[in-house]
């Protein structure tokens, strides 16, 4: 910091702890995104990982413990008003609106800005038509204009979690959760999506992922956090935490070229 | 000339309840298949719109205006208004509970308010409403008030509340991580779909001339619901259509042979039944 002035930091979850009945989920747990870029957190199954997610986007109340995003405290904050704050997320089994086309999937995240009054009445429609633009570059960005008005259902696997990407940033987030994004997808549609991190990182947000494939994380997350066992066990460059005996450990021995 | 003028009379009546059981469907059909919420007790709310226009149209009303049609316009308004009023407050702790338990509390609410309404002096008690004036109600006005709620519901399903709504149906949680609250639609479409079906009560109340709080029973519930899974509840047309056959089939099975005639229900049901099992979707699958 070459400036004298308190920076406050993007997101932080301080001495949480998650129980459900008698399993401690997150076990007093402290974790921070200082500055914009994308973060990644790894973990053998069951390690916490979607729960912390759910912490953060307020669908879980933890036990103990605060939360803070953007300078505010939002423990007690519903799910919809910490996406108005600008904090969203995309699901490990993917959530889509699956009645809905394409477009309107995207189109969502912007439609409580408009009046749907002045609409019946054929008032200020421009401005409907201005959202639609915008959800379509949105679409363009991530690749998907060609599947604009097929259902979001009828997508292949992988252009169904673009498509919740897109989703996702028709929001203009801070900072974009993603879990799992990579799952099920086969090699060249990893590829992709790894291009389309790499362009979104750009844009004025951070990225927090949740991944398994160790070699899209090393290529594209500077700094990884691991968690076992609803603990932090291990933090820093991807090459720090390849070699962090805890780390190794936790995996059962594997070596981190083949994590499931 | 004779002929014509009977064949109307016969007809006008079915005509009108077709009219009105659309009403009902496309209410339901905002419930069921646009939020996604199971409404088992619909037909309370037509019945709340029904006593609405039986009491201001043989009180205030005619103190407003001598003409019928204006009458019957500001009948329907309240109705619709009055039964609106009923389902936002009702809505709200329904709301708590999740899929069938919201479904069980809804049909636990149209049972209590069908014996408020039986206990009350000023709805005519368990004897009823009677001599409810026509305020010469005919199938052109009500024809004409389904094609506009029509079109009006066609027109709000692409707004932007109407693709909230549709979203709410599909996935809340994805809803909600977009920074839009689910209650809120899941509200606003209760309460105007219930609203629409107190319109329809209001209108029924004219043309039965009697009101009774059997009329908001379950059974009556479960015939829209019907109508709106077999027109394809993801359809506002469909309920447009399963109207049709839920008024029609019984209609014309009347004429049948008197077996059929005496057994019109049995077959009426067997019919659903074979359409569900070869079109489990509805007639119509996507739309709206
Ligand atoms: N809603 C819940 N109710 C009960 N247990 C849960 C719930 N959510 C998660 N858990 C448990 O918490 C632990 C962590 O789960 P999760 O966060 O999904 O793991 P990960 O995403 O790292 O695989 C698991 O043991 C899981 O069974
Ligand atoms: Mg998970």
């Amino acid at each position: 910091m070459v400036l004298n002035t308190p920076q406050t930091s993007i997101f932080s979850l301080q001495n949480i702890t998650v129980q459900f009945g008698g399993l401690t989920a997150i076990d007093n747990l402290s974790f921070e995104i200082p500055t914009p870029g994308i973060y990644g957190l790894i973990g053998p199954n069951g390690a916490g990982k979607t729960t912390i997610f759910n912490v953060m986007t307020g669908i879980y109340t933890p036990q103990k413990g605060d939360v803070v995003f953007l300078g505010s405290k939002v423990t007690d904050l519903k799910p919809y008003l910490m996406a108005r704050m600008g904090l969203t997320r995309t699901f490990q089994n993917i959530r889509l609106f699956e009645s809905l086309t394409v477009l309107e999937n995207v189109f969502i995240p912007k439609a409580r800005l408009l009046s749907t009054l002045k609409y019946l009445f054929f008032i200020e429609t421009d401005n409907y038509k201005k959202t639609i633009e915008f959800c379509r570059e949105i679409l363009n960005f991530v690749g998907l204009s060609h599947y604009e008005n097929r259902p979001a259902s009828s997508l292949p696997y992988g252009d169904q979690r673009k498509l919740e990407i897109a989703r996702a940033l028709a929001l203009e987030p801070k900072l974009l959760l993603l879990d799992e994004p990579a799952a099920g997808m086969n090699p060249s549609e990893k590829k992709e999506l790894g291009q389309l991190l790499d362009k979104i990182i750009l844009k004025d947000l951070s990225i927090l992922v949740i991944e398994h494939d160790m070699r899209f994380m090393m290529n594209h997350c500077p700094r990884i956090t691991v968690l076992d066992h609803g603990k932090i066990i291990s933090e820093g460059a991807p090459s720090h935490i390849q070699n962090d005996p805890a780390v190794i450990e936790a995996y059962l021995g594997k070596s981190m070229g083949d994590l499931p | 000339m004779m002929f014509l003028q009977d064949t109307y009379d016969y007809f006008s009546l079915p005509l009108m309840l077709l009219g009105i059981y659309s009403l009902m469907a496309m209410g339901l059909q905002l419930i069921l298949g646009g939020a996604g919420l199971l409404s088992l007790g619909h037909a309370i709310f037509f019945c709340i719109g029904g006593y609405t226009s039986a009491i201001i149209s043989s009180t205030y009303l005619p103190l407003i205006t001598d003409s019928n049609l204006l009458q019957l316009i500001l009948s329907a308004l309240c109705a619709f208004l009055v039964s609106g009023f009923f389902a936002f407050f009702m809505i709200i702790p329904c709301l708590r509970l999740k899929e069938n338990y919201f479904a069980m509390a809804t049909l636990a609410l149209g049972e209590v308010l069908s014996t408020v309404i039986k206990n009350l002096d000023f709805t005519g008690g368990i004897r009823g409403f009677k001599d409810i004036p026509s305020l010469d109600i005919n199938p052109l006005i009500v024809g004409l008030i389904v094609l506009i709620v029509y079109l009006v519901l066609r027109r709000f399903y692409k707004s932007s509340m109407g693709y909230i709504i549709r979203s709410t149906r599909d996935d809340d949680i994805a809803l909600q991580s977009l920074g839009i609250s689910h209650f809120k639609s899941q509200i606003i479409a209760f309460t105007l779909g219930s609203a629409i079906a107190g319109m329809g009560g209001g209108f029924y109340a004219h043309t039965i001339q009697f009101m009774s709080p059997e009329e908001g029973s379950f059974n009556r519930s479960i015939e829209i619901l019907l109508a709106v899974v077999i027109g394809g509840m993801n359809s506002l047309t469909g309920s447009l259509i399963g109207s049709l056959v839920i008024v029609a089939i019984p209609e014309i099975l009347r004429f049948g042979p008197s077996e059929i005639a005496q057994n019109r229900n049995v077959f009426f049901a067997s019919a659903v039944i074979l359409l569900m099992l070869f079109r489990p979707k509805g007639l119509i699958k996507h739309g709206s």
